[in-house]
């Protein structure tokens, strides 16, 4: 073979290397979501059959009827998730901002503090904001629960929009300033705009975090705040019975709210960049 | 409307002077260069002007009035600033329309201001395209029309040709020289090209470590440098050093050169330094009968397409000549350099 032929074969070779990495790791992800979708229509399905003994929507039945709670729980699911996904939004544009465009004295050590809550065991924050919320009256409120979710959202709202302001020329507001805008017109007319796509990604990891968080509202909100993971929780063996097919389907109803949020940012996302000529 | 005075400015970051003591005095509907090497404190300078800086001492008056306690919304100045920083997310027609916007003009007003504007940067039919969509010489066009329609009474740029390929550099140089001879707009740009500042400036003001060195025009700056950085900054990259003899006579270790070109009283003996331009070097193959004719040794010749780059030496005087010989010198070639007596700048010590 000459020398072009080899190169060919080589190029080939890694294009169907990746294409086949690509579909690994798509059904990698899809080998955890399939099982679950045929969990919920069934009865029983076990070990060692390969498909289930019993179908039927036992399941979805239950998970729709009012005995259920579902249908407030995921009230409460995303009316928790988008307040949490503002409010960290809201906490986080101010210290991303310094974060993202100043150096300073000990900014690696401010750095590892706000990604602490990754690093530290959810149980061990839960339980020690327990205490004090019981103290202080916020534990099984609504409000107590929102403030214990902020702790897991807030190092990757942070993160994503300090990271966002990274790569922000603040000349823009120095130009919208010297165009006679000011500070908070500059800020809605121009940094916003500008800085959105970012500001919708961190928005959907601190809507998504939120959503499936169990730990911290099962702690504060002590049983009385039902969210979808915390009735989740009850059939996957943890208060009350064990019934695989409904933890399926509430597992689908909780994934759906995410999935509509990405498909509805997505464009925006992309059009902004485009629009960025990036 | 738009005289400008700058008085004692100063800025201090941290222990670093940026700006030291600057003094100014720009007239109405001038066009004025600060020019100097990047970080010699010519943005900063701009900067406080503009009023996105504070300064640290010293004064800022237009017209006869302190401009330092307005912010910078309430100066009426206009700024462009380098890589134009058009807002991604507005059509042309927006970014030009901003400034009006802000300012809660209504719709109608904007629109036919616009309109104008754009005529005006020759950018008609524009309105709705992305500045993503245009190239660097009509993004610049655009950024200016921005700052103009809020009809500011001082216009400052940064490094206005500075992203530009050299040709559109040279067609937007003429441009803006048109655009702010016509409406008669006082303007301060900053840019690290002499050349740019010669063709553009009206006045060039040069600054070396914050520090004004000279203000003067663009023909008193370059054959009138008042030090050895303006000097060498302005392309005398010849300096011999001196000693006067009187008479118009300069005792060198090559041999006396006379200067015609000295405007400041020198002492006869004191020691001076005599700048020349490498294009005011002229070789010849032959000994020539005039003044100031020295035998040099070439070192190194260096074509550089319409002209030749000589370095020569005699002792241990380095020469630099630029030149159009058409035949080639040979390295270590002795040749015979003469010197033009008006084109010997003398500088003081």
């Amino acid at each position: 073979m000459d020398r072009e032929n080899v190169n060919y074969v080589v190029n080939i070779t890694k294009k169907i290397l990746k294409k086949v990495m690509l579909f690994i790791v798509f059904l990698y992800i899809l080998s955890a979501i399939i099982p679950i979708v045929v969990w919920s229509f069934t009865r029983s399905w076990f070990w060692p059959s390969a498909f289930p003994q019993i179908w039927d929507n036992h399941a979805w039945q239950y998970v729709f009827s009012n005995v259920s709670k579902v249908p407030q729980a995921i009230a409460n699911t995303i009316i928790i998730a988008l307040i949490v996904m503002i409010l960290s939004i809201l906490i986080s544009l101010p210290s991303a901002r310094v974060m993202g465009l100043y150096k300073f004295k000990g900014k690696k050590i401010v750095e590892m503090l706000l990604l602490a809550p990754v690093i530290i065991p959810p149980m061990a924050v839960g339980l020690g904001l327990t205490t004090i919320f019981i103290k202080i009256g916020l534990s099984d409120t609504m409000q107590g629960v929102i403030i214990a979710h902020l702790i897991p959202t807030l190092p990757y709202v942070n993160r994503i929009i300090s990271s966002t302001y990274e790569t922000f020329d603040t000349r823009y507001e120095e130009q919208g300033i010297m165009l006679g805008a000011s500070s908070f017109k500059v800020f809605i007319n121009v940094t916003f705009p500008i800085l959105l796509p970012g500001l919708i990604t961190a928005a959907l990891f601190g809507f998504v975090i939120s959503l499936n968080e169990f730990v911290m509202t099962f702690l504060i909100g002590g049983g009385r705040i039902i969210t979808l993971p915390v009735l989740l929780f009850g059939f996957v063996g943890g208060t009350s019975s064990f019934d695989y097919p409904i933890a399926s389907a509430m597992t689908i109803l909780l994934s759906i709210p995410g999935i509509i949020f990405l498909f509805a940012t997505e464009r925006i996302i992309k059009e902004e960049y485009f629009s960025m000529g990036f | 409307m738009g005289e400008i005075k700058i008085t004692n400015l100063t800025k201090k970051f941290g222990d670093t002077l940026a700006v030291n003591n600057l003094n100014l005095k720009i007239i109405n509907k001038e066009l004025v260069a600060l020019l100097g090497p990047s970080g010699c404190g010519k943005t900063t300078t701009l900067s406080m002007i503009a009023g996105l800086i504070e300064c640290t001492t010293g004064d800022i008056h237009v017209d006869g009035r302190s401009i330092l306690r307005f912010p910078p919304q309430k100066r009426n100045i206009g700024m462009v600033f380098q890589r134009y920083v058009l807002f991604p997310h507005m059509t042309v027609a927006e970014n030009v329309g901003f400034g009006l916007k802000m300012r809660k003009c209504n719709r109608s007003i904007i629109q036919k201001e616009v309109e104008r504007l754009l005529k005006m940067v020759k950018m008609e039919g524009m309105e709705d395209r992305y500045p993503h969509e245009l190239s660097g010489g009509q993004q610049q066009r655009i950024a200016i029309a921005r700052v103009l329609i809020i009809k500011p009474k001082i216009l400052l740029m940064d490094e206005p040709l500075a992203n530009l390929d050299a040709k559109l550099r040279e067609e937007m140089r003429l441009f803006i020289r048109e655009l702010q001879k016509k409406l008669e707009i006082t303007t301060i740009f900053v840019t690290h090209d002499q050349i740019e500042a010669a063709v553009l400036a009206d006045h060039i003001a040069l600054i070396f470590d914050g520090v004004l060195n000279q203000f003067g025009t663009p023909q008193e700056i370059f054959t009138n440098p008042c030090n050895r950085k303006v000097a060498k900054f302005t392309g005398h990259n010849n300096f011999i050093d001196a000693i006067y003899q009187g008479e118009n006579y300069f005792k060198t270790q090559v041999g006396n050169i006379i200067s015609t070109h000295h405007a400041n009283a020198i002492k006869e003996g004191e020691k001076v330094t005599l700048a020349i331009r490498p294009e005011n070097i002229k070789i010849n193959l032959t000994k020539i009968n005039t003044s100031n004719c020295f035998i040099f040794k070439v070192m190194e010749s260096i074509f550089q397409g319409d002209i030749t780059r000589y370095r020569l030496i005699n002792n241990n005087l380095y020469l630099e000549a630029l030149q159009n010989i058409k035949e080639k010198i040979e390295n270590k070639k002795e040749i015979y350099v003469s010197i033009d007596p008006d084109k010997v700048v003398v500088l003081n010590k």
